[in-house]
């Protein structure tokens, strides 16, 4: 980032004397976002992906649960055979492939975003309590760890979204229950190394309660690990949610969503590959760009990065 | 007989915003036998001149030199593979500065010496471990024999350091280079290493390579001195030359800042370099030491000054040298003192500390019954208004564990604190900071790397909702002032900041609620001779101001001789000794503070490493000797000792816990 480099660490020789232009802080955080290509394209691909989720139906070719049967399977328009009309095709009951790529990105947003943070609250709390309080309430929740990291994963989703009833809300919230393990793990091996600063002593000596401390002095110092955890479980809960969708416990069918889409592709995959392909570059897409965004966000606010 | 010989050796290291010229055109000659001290803060370039040596640089580094003869051979043009066979660790061996990372804990301390000379089959095996078990006794390990099969962590560091040592020498190298060989031992573990490794150099003939920041270990114990400043050596000459003669300002400047205990009663402010050591990116202009000298002329920014031979065999690197040594020799002497008067008359008690203790118990395994470890073994202190009370011990001794407890960090199981005659359990956790803030050893650890600097030092502030924004912006700005910090550093984060100017943060925050009492641990331990001595000096000049106590612990006695106005002496957890500056520096009654003292390394060109009056190294806490905690280490030690616990007597103000004291005395 030598665009944005800083004033202040410049030609130490006349170090003295040097007049520098003050930047505030808001200033700084700009001129560093600006210099970061990665965070600018996956930000710009996530909000794009958010709008056409919002305004679904005014991008929508067609109606995504209209079945023509006579037009199944219409190779997308760069292919022989394929029409304008469809652009990218259509499934094997004949709806619109576009249409449905369309309106299932709200679904596998809420579904990606969703569960990461369900996971990222229970996660993080447990981590950084194990971690810094350690002793007994570390034991208890190394404990759980184990319990939970023992467990057969898909099997138990199967079974709280079976007795629950399966709609996007439960899957979200059974995905991001499950998907904590990564959270703590590193949060509570972070905040036993931070516990022993004196930093955190002197806040002590200052009279700050161990909420006030562990909301302001450990947490902020894990930002870069939990934001880097985050944008992977994103894809993770994806992934699972196409899981559960092929198992046909997740989305029903006929909403669309992208996990769906794959795992009702998976029949005809080897004849109609696109159908496959499609739903899965869009999800490559916005991991990717999840990625970008995560690591971007982790530069421009990571202090060590300022030089 | 020249055994290296370094002409114009440079090292660049490509970074990511432009090259670094981290050593600059140095050049020194070392016979066989001979002792060269390389001396220079840290950032000077002084490790990566013995790494570029050993080739160990990383893989952005280049090396360039016109020549390096080693050995009567020119090894800088010599391939990989023959110098990993022939020169590095075989002729040329590396001690290194952290004895407890630089041994591999999972192999076994016999195959970690004998594995260098059975790889390149000097030596069967057999012979191998007899010379391993030669060199162990040689080092001063005790039953060598049976340590070869031991493993590191079974070690002390400073056993640690000596299997170091050992290991170096097992291919019998004709050259030793010792980067910090001590900087990470205690003060008495220190003087013994230094005085192995003076020992074996002249002994076995081998030429020596010390780095180190000490001027006081370098000034006793080598017989060449190098000086290296921003990448350059800017002044060769041998230890007695270059210390009682120094050519260069930044050798007077260094030299200056050194607190000593020989001076007495009056207390000079120590001698500071101001200003900050140059980027060494880019060009060269001009002297690099141009900007932070006091006889700096216009002539000094103009051109790079060339190294300049004087008739005397000697080299500097100064412009000027003609026209200012005479009055840089002269000036050694005369700093601007400022009396301040030895405390007479006491203040009112502040911080009452009565017959504290504090007991940890661990458990050596699952099984086995938990052992009682006492740290804090019935210590009362009494600290008065603005007075300079410094606690010095080894490491291990209990002084943080009570630091730690009068910052109310830990709770007080047995005996009292009180802060102004109220319990220290008593007092509001609120309140308990407005009396009491403390200074740490490490600013790289008590600073939060996500916080700027004027929000760290606004916080205590904040969370004591003291005025509103603005005032507080203004008293933040005032401190650091105070503390001479400038206000462009306000929305700058820790990590672009120096040591010695993060130190100063961490003073300011602690100053910022104008609390009574500073607690310091080791508040200069981590930085640079310079930039101790500017927080040294900051430190007296806050006291003075602001009427503040000050708690220092350290183990650095010419810092407490420079600070403290009286000192008390830890050992295993007890309270040995207490009384005066003057009485425990100069009038010393216990033996472990005489063995202290002997251990300060003061400068002393060709002084010697001098005979610690100490047997025996740090004993096991878990295990506590009968009687006196200190006879098995006293040399004085009499029956007595070995049976009966001495109690802490006063007489004339001061007090001392040792038998033989008090038998003399009755």
């Amino acid at each position: 980032m030598s665009s944005t480099e800083l004033p202040i660490s410049g030609t130490p020789l006349t170090l003295e004397t040097e007049t520098v232009t003050e930047l505030t802080p808001r200033q700084l955080l700009i001129r560093r976002i600006k210099g970061h290509k990665g965070l600018i394209i996956g930000f710009t691909v996530i909000i794009g992906l958010i709008i056409v989720g919002i305004f679904a139906p005014m991008f929508a070719p067609h109606d995504p649960y209209e079945q023509i049967l006579s037009k199944r399977l219409i190779p997308p328009v760069w292919s022989p055979g394929g029409t304008t009309e469809y652009l990218l095709g259509t499934d094997h009951l004949g709806r619109d492939y576009l249409s449905r790529l369309i309106y299932g990105t709200r679904i596998s947003l809420m579904i990606g975003y969703g569960a990461a943070t369900v996971g990222l609250f229970i996660g993080v709390s447990m981590g950084i309590c194990a971690g810094y309080f350690g002793g007994r309430v570390d034991q208890l929740i190394s404990y759980i760890l184990t319990c939970q990291l023992s467990l057969p994963g898909l099997l138990l989703t199967m079974t709280l979204v079976f007795f629950i009833g399966p709609s996007v809300y439960v899957v979200i919230g059974v995905i991001g229950v499950l998907h904590w393990t990564y959270y703590l793990v590193v949060s509570r091996s972070a905040a036993m190394q931070i516990r022993q600063m004196d930093y955190i002593a002197a806040a002590k000596s200052i009279g700050c309660s161990k909420f006030h401390i562990i909301r302001k002095e450990i947490l902020p110092n894990l930002m870069s690990q939990i934001i880097v955890i985050f944008t992977l479980e994103v894809g993770f809960a994806i992934l699972a949610e196409s899981a559960l969708s092929f198992l046909g416990i997740g989305i029903q069918a006929p909403t669309p969503s992208w996990g769906l889409m794959i795992a009702e592709g998976k029949v005809a995959m080897f004849f109609q590959p696109w159908l496959v392909i499609i739903p899965g570059a869009a999800l490559f897409v916005l991991v990717l760009a999840t990625n970008l965004m995560g690591d971007g966000i982790r530069d421009v606010t990571a202090p060590e990065n300022r030089n | 007989m020249t055994l290296l010989s370094i002409k114009d050796l440079s090292v660049d290291l490509k970074l990511a915003n432009g090259t670094l010229h981290a050593v600059r055109d140095v050049s020194f000659d070392l016979d066989k036998g001979e002792t060269i001290g390389i001396v220079g803060e840290s950032g000077s370039g002084k490790s990566l001149t013995s790494m570029a040596l050993m080739r160990l640089l990383p893989n952005t580094a280049t090396t360039t030199a016109s020549a390096i003869m080693f050995d009567n051979e020119e090894i800088q043009d010599m391939n990989q593979r023959r110098f990993l066979s022939e020169v590095c660790g075989i002729k040329m061996s590396m001690i290194f500065q952290e004895p407890m990372t630089s041994l591999n804990p999972v192999y076994s301390i016999g195959r970690q010496m004998t594995e260098t000379v059975l790889l390149r089959k000097q030596f069967s095996r057999p012979d191998a471990t007899d010379l391993a078990v030669n060199l162990l006794e040689k080092v001063g390990i005790a039953n060598a024999a049976s340590r070869l099969s031991q493993y590191p962590h079974q070690l002390s560091g400073g056993q640690r350091q000596r299997v170091m040592i050992a290991m170096a020498l097992m291919t019998q190298p004709k050259l030793i280079i010792a980067d910090e060989p001590t900087t990470a031992l205690d003060v008495t573990v220190q003087a013994q290493i230094l005085q192995l490794l003076v020992h074996l150099g002249k002994e076995l003939g081998m030429g020596m390579i010390l780095i180190t920041h000490d001027l006081g270990v370098i000034s006793r114990m080598v017989d060449k001195v190098g000086v290296m400043y921003a990448g350059q050596l800017v002044e060769t000459g041998t230890t007695e030359q270059v210390f009682n003669r120094p050519l260069h300002p930044y050798t007077k400047g260094l030299l200056q800042c050194i607190p000593d205990l020989e001076q007495d009663s009056e207390k000079p402010r120590l001698g500071t370099i101001p200003g900050i050591v140059p980027n060494l990116m880019g060009k060269q202009s001009g002297c690099s030491f141009a900007n932070r000298c006091e006889y700096t002329k216009e002539l000094c920014t103009l051109s790079v000054p060339p190294e300049v031979k004087t008739a005397d065999g000697r080299t500097h690197r100064c412009l000027r040298s003609d026209e200012i040594a005479t009055h840089i020799s002269e000036s050694k002497d005369t700093t601007t003192t400022i009396h301040t008067a030895e405390a007479v008359e006491q203040g009112a008690v502040v911080l009452d500390v009565e017959k504290v203790s504090r007991t940890f118990y661990v458990k050596k395994s699952i099984f086995s019954e938990k052992q009682p470890l006492v740290a804090v073994n019935d210590v009362s202190l009494k600290l008065h208004h603005s007075e300079v009370l410094a606690l010095v011990g080894e490491s291990g001794c209990g002084k943080t564990t009570l630091s730690k407890m009068m910052l109310g960090l830990d709770l007080v199981k047995e005996g009292r604190i009180e802060i102004n005659s109220s319990p220290i359990e008593d007092i509001d956790i609120r309140e308990r900071a407005l009396l009491i803030q403390p200074i740490f050893q490490d600013p790289y650890s008590s600073l939060n790397p996500r916080r700027t600097i004027g929000e760290t030092i606004r916080q205590p502030l904040q969370f004591h909702k003291v005025g509103d924004k603005q005032s507080q912006t203004r008293t933040v700005e005032k401190t650091m002032e105070l503390v001479g910090l400038p206000h462009r550093f306000y929305h700058v984060y820790p990590n672009q900041l120096s040591g010695g100017q993060r130190q100063r943060v961490a003073i300011a925050r602690a100053l910022i609620l104008r609390p009574q009492i500073i607690l310091c641990d080791e508040p200069t331990s981590a930085l640079d001779v310079s930039v101790q001595a500017q927080i040294l000096n900051l430190l007296q000049d806050l006291r003075d101001e602001l009427g503040l106590t000050f708690f220092i612990i350290t183990h650095d006695l010419g810092v407490v001789n420079h600070i403290a106005t009286r000192i008390a002496v830890m050992y295993l957890g007890q309270i040995v000794e207490t009384g005066t500056r003057r009485q425990i520096i100069h009038e010393s009654k216990h033996p472990y503070t005489q063995a202290l003292m002997q251990s300060v390394l003061s400068l002393e060109p060709g002084g010697g490493i001098p005979t610690i009056d100490l047997g025996g190294g740090f004993p096991n806490p878990l295990d506590l000797p009968t009687g006196c905690l200190f006879h098995p280490r006293c040399l004085k030690a009499i029956d007595i000792c070995k049976r009966e616990r001495p109690e802490l007597k006063e007489t004339n103000g001061r007090e001392t816990r040792c038998l033989l004291y008090q038998q003399q005395k009755q």
